[in-house]
């Protein structure tokens, strides 16, 4: 277990005295959740004939992943984040600039100055304007581009977010900004910082669950889902579609289930006379020893969260299953549903890499992000779909981002260069009400100018949906009590998003 | 009690006006004579020990200079070892409790090795221990400790956590550093030889301007391993305003355990840190910048290109193979690679092997066709492409093949290539190719003719393996031609200059240095100076601090990072000042230090405790025994290897890049230069550390991050340690070479083995019981693998295995 004090909402952890008279395996449980491993070390107590042991342990066995209380009643139990590594471009996608096609080939006026670009000087590129067609969709009338047929059909599901900024050009450190809220190496994911404040409702699954893609590359590398300086029982771990779900978790080559059993079950034997000896470190010793049979139910639990094979045909159809461009993406969204549903708090699903072959369009805008949305547009829909008939739509928040925007420029004729000074982020379940834009990028797409939402306002609004106060969810780390949002996130948009009367 | 008659002062120890000193002082000497011979240095510790120093109220204790305290007046006299324990049993006197039980022995050399070297003792080393009758077993125990290189790899280790050590810069480029063991094997260096730690900051911080050892210019190694946000280069200033925060934040951190980071952006909300007193330690470092030292040069030879080296540290890796290899094929092979390495490095030498394939290819096309053309005993005519062509058209086609072979040879972008892309239709392209052809029709033979292509790269190869020295420069700190200016930088922002700033320390600290006046130069080394002396009330302190943390798993300080406001107090603020003072005066002596420790009755202390001091001392703070714990990643790596003899001891070198599979590199966006199974069997420490890939094993047992300084590791438990340890691969092949171990020294006695098996993993005897639990265990019916192979061996594999996982072989007790 951890060493260490949880400073902000960390719950008391010792018993008033005399309190353990009456505890039984109920009255236990309920004191310390259904964190991993409660359950396990209860069932292996029970099993060695040490359920007297319960007593005198179980105030100080409780999992740092016990499902803990938010600050005030959260709308959403679980986060499924879409990220677009590379950078979709908003003008493509969610945010139709009509100026920008009336200039198209004309330099910038200068009226818009100039924003740091990757690759290029914004100030002397010619205009592009967007070939793709837009439609207001939905009862809301939520413009979407033609790169998003199937997501149209759920526009009024959407909370568009189109003023989102920051001020990292380049992928990794704007993929750490995304996901950390700072451009520097170091600094826990918003899933690891959920986790920390939220604990776990799954039992023999990660609280935190990455589904990258097939070759596991992306630019920012673990860092995108890692623990930073939170202990490293929050980080995230990757759990694949095919072969071993989770890096480990199969028996070694050839060894018997049987034999597996018998191995831990010796050493737990020797594990158990050794924790005896040293009562002044049982505490650790006994949650490593749990954490051995949550290990082993996760070989079972595992596998069984990853097995689409159990979906019925109409829904692997719905997820674009059957279509060999978005089978891929399809697959992991399904697997993401599969596991929320299992009480698996956070899951981070990536599509791309950040490089020209995905959102990272630097040649071609347009082919590129059809392309790109291709892989992902039915699946998306699909799960938005699914989670609402499912009645999971309402308690799972659904956040969909690329870790910057792209330039009204062009970069060689038809590809756009990287711009964090505007881009466009939507949200969706978890309490919101769909079909509302929220903010805006001036008439070019250049750069944020209404409702301005930094990365730390959108991670506000994150936590806030989930019950968690961004300013209270602190943990201390050289001499700091650091927040996800640093000294950011004023903006929260919760309130706003979840807001029954529009135009609030 | 007799020994009553110690009084001090309400602050719990003797203040020099004590008349009772000398006598203190007497029957101290004679507890605890013995091991003060053993550490060294001055037995008169406190004859001098000058006045408190009067306290301004309100100031900060750890701002304050330490001064020798005098020693604390104990009852319990015959339990003090070293002074150490008189501070301790003070405190525990003074809350009426009792220090634990001595540890047994076999617990003390397990304890001692493991801490000292991070590798659990052979069964002979227990064996000697036990059967050393000596008064000062443990001192000479924690002698040959002190004197073994393993010593260093372990200290060396937790020095480069404090360093935040890596390989690359990290980010999306996670440029690659060939260069950063030197440093590693600098700081292993160091603490092997007991380097004076005063010597030892002075090297880090301005080795480059210091006269004597020429090597202490790889400890400026220390900035120039840090991360590196390579884009950063596009915004003029942002790399070199990166590196001094770097710099900066490392510094405060590792020397001084304070968090100036804090006061970047806005002044220290809890120290006594300004932001222009943060901007005026940047400038110290606006002097300065990386450099190169090339092979075969001494000094640095130009500003560092802040380019990947992964391809010459490929290279040097694979030198390093071929030097090693004894199987002759293997080695040829090794040399071909190397020798394609150079050959592609080399534009004279690419170029020849070019022109010789062109050659070779051209000429053989046309020797092909002419013994085409020659008439076959059919009658018919030349066959080429499986069409019938005779006369003009077979010429042509002859010579089409040709043309574009050749084009091929000269390349996309050529001149004949861009000419023959510009023509518009089909035929005027076929027309160019036959006129190519043509010109290729007849070559001369190049002078310098490679025949044998892999014997000409063998060769190469083997050239290359004869030069001195590495490809790959060593980077270290060096001065600038003129300082940068640095500007106080509202919110720390780069676009928000404010006024230019002098160099200089925090003025709460400043004790009226005047570096501005001096030279740039002479900056870092002031900076140096200023740290590593008896006056700096922080670095000793901090360092002690760390020492003990790495014995005990706490610091006296528990926020070993954070002297300032914001840290703990600490537990025993009069040991840690003594130790301090002690520390200063005896030369900065490390291994003075372990010594004044370990030959501690507090080190000593057995782990049990019962539940009256488990409630009363939860955390230990009073030391009221001796608290278990985990050992870390490294250890975890080591200790596997060292029971299953599979480690190798050789020192220093390219960090090791065990296999991984696709599985194990989901994240990793670059090439890993994986290693050869037996290079991975090296020691923990010599392991690739990649900032944007973690090794997924060391990762699992709480790797810090490497980004910032990390003074403690976590220690959590989550079930992908279990998974690892039970599934992972590599687990697979130690459990198989320990079993090959014990039964090549068991033989097929199961008490044996199992008597042996104890002794190796645990360092003791195996209880009657688990013996017979054991013995079952192995004489067991089942098949515990699928497949052939002998059942014995497989169980005794198993066993193995489940010792791997238990919690013992993973815990310092």
């Amino acid at each position: 277990m951890l060493n260490k004090q949880r400073s902000a909402i960390g719950r008391e952890s010792s018993l008033p005295a005399g309190a353990s008279e009456v505890m039984t395996r109920r009255h236990w449980i309920s004191r310390v959740g259904c964190g991993m491993g409660a359950w396990a070390l209860l069932d292996l107590l029970e099993r060695e004939g040490r359920s007297e042991v319960l007593q005198s342990l179980s105030p100080r066995l409780e999992s740092p992943l016990a499902a803990q209380a938010p600050h005030f009643p959260a709308k959403a139990k679980s986060v499924i984040f879409l990220m677009m590594a590379g950078g979709p471009s908003q003008m493509e996608t969610f945010d139709p600039k009509p100026l920008l096609n009336t200039l198209h080939g004309q330099r910038m006026p200068e009226s818009f100055g100039t924003i740091l670009a990757q690759f290029t000087d914004v100030t002397r590129q010619p205009l592009l304007g967007c070939r793709l067609g837009f439609r207001e969709c939905g009862q809301a009338g939520i413009p979407i581009s033609e790169a998003f047929p199937a997501l149209r059909g759920q526009a009024d599901k959407l909370a568009v977010i189109r003023g989102c900024h920051h001020d990292a050009f380049n992928h990794s450190p704007a993929q750490y900004v995304l996901t950390t809220g700072q451009s520097r190496l170091g600094w826990p994911s918003v899933g690891a910082w959920i986790t920390y404040g939220l604990g776990s409702e799954a039992d023999n699954l990660p609280a935190m669950v990455v589904l990258a893609e097939s070759d596991g590359k992306l630019k920012g590398g673990t860092p995108c889902w890692g623990n930073g300086f939170l202990p490293a029982i929050y980080q995230g771990s990757p759990i694949q579609s095919q072969g071993t779900p989770i890096l480990y978790l199969n028996r070694q080559k050839g060894m018997t289930p049987k034999a597996q059993r018998e191995i831990l079950d010796f050493s737990r034997w020797l594990n158990l006379r050794h924790s005896e000896r040293l009562a002044s470190a049982s505490n650790e010793l006994d949650s490593r020893i749990a954490s051995y049979e949550l290990a082993f139910r996760m070989q079972t639990a595992a596998p069984d969260a990853v097995d689409i094979g159990k979906e019925s045909d109409a829904t692997r159809k719905l997820y674009g299953l059957e279509d060999e461009k978005a089978r891929d993406f399809g697959t992991r969204c399904l697997i993401a549903r599969r596991l929320v549903e299992r009480g698996v708090r956070f899951v981070q699903v990536i599509s791309g890499s950040g490089d020209s072959k995905d959102w990272d369009h630097h040649d071609d805008a347009y082919e590129g992000t059809l392309r790109q949305a291709r892989k992902v547009d039915q699946p998306i829909a699909a799960l938005l779909q699914d989670l609402e008939a499912r009645g999971l739509l309402e308690q799972t928040l659904i956040v969909w981002s690329g870790e910057f925007g792209r330039t009204p420029t062009s970069q060689s004729a038809t590809g756009r260069d990287h711009n964090p000074n505007g881009f466009t982020m939507w949200m969706a379940g978890g309490g919101i009400r769909g079909g509302q834009i929220v903010g805006a990028t001036d008439e070019l797409g250049l750069r944020a100018v209404a409702d301005k939402v930094h990365i730390h306002d959108a991670h506000a609004t994150i936590l806030s949906l989930l019950g968690l106060d961004h300013r209270k969810l602190t943990y201390l780390f050289q001499g700091r009590e650091q927040r996800l949002t640093d000294v950011g996130g004023d903006n929260d948009l919760a309130a706003r998003l979840v807001s029954r009367v529009r135009g609030v | 009690m007799g020994y009553e008659a110690f009084s001090s002062d309400a602050r719990g120890y003797n203040t020099v006006a004590d008349p009772t000193r000398g006598l203190n002082l007497r029957l101290f000497q004679l507890g605890c004579l013995i091991a003060l011979a053993t550490i060294g240095g001055s037995t008169d510790l406190h004859a001098e020990a000058p006045a408190e120093p009067p306290r301004e109220s309100g100031e900060h204790w750890a701002f304050v200079r330490p001064h020798r305290v005098s020693l604390p007046s104990v009852r319990q006299i015959g339990w003090v070892r070293t002074p150490v324990d008189l501070f301790v049993l003070h405190q525990l006197e003074a809350s009426g409790l009792k220090p634990a039980d001595p540890a047994s022995r076999r617990t003390f050399i397990r304890r001692a090795t493991l801490d000292l070297t991070g590798l659990p003792p052979s069964p002979s080393e227990v064996r000697m221990f036990l059967s050393d009758q000596n008064a000062d077993a443990a001192g000479r125990l924690v002698e040959r400790l002190l004197a073994s290189p393993r010593y260093g790899e372990r200290w060396g280790r937790h020095w480069l956590d404090v360093a935040r050590y890596a390989d690359s810069g990290g980010f999306e480029t996670d440029l690659f550093f060939g260069h950063a063991w030197r440093y590693r094997d600098y700081v292993i260096r160091a603490m092997n030889a007991d380097k004076p730690y005063d010597r030892f900051i002075r090297e880090q911080i301005a080795g480059d301007a210091l006269d004597g050892d020429h090597e202490a210019i790889l400890a400026t190694g220390l900035y120039t391993t840090g991360p590196v946000l390579q884009e950063a280069g596009m915004v003029t200033g942002k790399l070199e305003y990166d590196q001094a925060t770097d710099a900066v934040d490392t510094t405060g951190s590792a020397f001084l355990g304070l968090t100036l980071g804090c006061a970047r952006c806005h002044d220290h909300k809890y120290d006594p840190i300004s932001q222009k007193d943060y901007f005026r330690l940047q400038a110290i470092f606006a002097a300065s910048d990386q450099f190169d030292i090339q092979r075969g040069v001494r000094h640095p030879s130009g500003r560092a290109a802040l380019n990947s080296t992964l391809e010459e540290f490929e290279i040097e890796q694979l030198k390093e193979r071929a030097r090693r290899e004894i199987n002759p094929e293997a080695q040829r092979e090794t040399l071909r690679r190397i020798g394609s390495y150079a050959v592609r490095r080399n534009p004279a030498l690419s170029a020849r092997l070019k022109e010789s394939k062109r050659y070779k290819t051209l000429s053989e096309i046309v020797r092909r066709h002419a013994r085409a053309a020659e008439p076959s005993p059919a009658g018919a005519g030349g066959s080429l492409s499986g069409q019938t062509a005779t006369g003009r058209d077979a010429i042509d086609l002859i010579l089409l093949e040709l043309g574009k072979k050749a084009l091929e040879f000269d390349g996309k972008g050529s001149q004949p290539d861009a000419a023959h892309k510009a023509l518009a239709t089909e035929d005027e392209r076929r027309q160019f190719l036959i006129e190519h052809g043509k010109k290729n029709l007849v070559l001369a033979k190049p002078p310098d003719l490679v025949e044998d292509e892999a014997g000409f790269l063998i060769g190469e190869g083997a050239k290359q393996i004869g030069l001195e020295g590495s490809e790959i420069p060593v980077r270290v700190l060096g001065m600038r031609e003129r300082p940068l200016e640095t500007r106080l930088l509202k919110r720390g922002e780069l676009d928000h200059p404010g006024q230019i700033v002098e160099p200089g320390f925090p003025s709460k600290l400043d004790r009226g240095e005047a570096v501005a006046r001096l030279p740039a130069k002479q900056w870092r080394v002031a900076l140096a100076d200023w740290i590593a002396s008896k006056q700096n009330p922080l670095t000793a302190r901090v360092l002690v601090n760390r020492i003990w943390q790495g014995h005990f798993g706490e610091g006296l300080v528990r926020t070993p990072n954070d002297f300032g406001l914001k840290g703990e107090r600490p537990t025993h603020p009069e040991l840690l000042d003594w130790l301090a003072v002690d520390f200063m005066e005896e030369g900065w002596s490390l291994k003075r230090l372990h010594r004044l420790i370990m030959l501690s009755s507090t080190y000593q202390m057995a782990s049990a405790a019962d539940s009256e001091i488990l409630r009363r001392d939860p955390g230990n703070r009073l030391l009221t025994r001796f608290q278990p714990r985990r050992l870390e990643a490294e250890a975890i790596w080591d200790s596997l290897r060292f029971v299953s003899g599979m480690l190798r001891t050789e020192m220093f070198g390219l960090p090791v890049a065990p296999q991984l599979d696709d599985q194990e590199q989901i994240g990793n966006f670059l090439r890993w230069p994986a290693s050869t199974p037996e290079e991975a069997n090296r020691r923990g420490i010599y392991l690739l550390v990649r900032r944007s890939f973690r090794f997924p094993m060391l990762s699992a047992f709480d790797l810090p991050d490497n980004v910032a300084s990390c003074a403690r590791r976590d220690v959590t438990t989550i079930p992908n340690q279990a998974l690892t340890l039970m599934n992972n691969r590599s687990i697979r092949e130690q459990a198989g070479a320990f079993a090959s171990h014990l039964l090549r020294e068991a033989g097929t006695d199961p008490e044996l083995l199992v008597t042996l098996a104890w002794e190796r993993a645990y360092g003791r005897q195996v209880t009657a019981l688990e013996r017979q639990r054991a013995v079952d265990f192995l004489g067991s019916n089942e098949a515990f693998f699928e497949g052939a192979g002998d059942p014995m061996r497989q169980k005794v594999e198993a066993l193995c295995l489940a010792l791997f996982n238990t919690n013992e072989f993973i815990y310092a007790e």
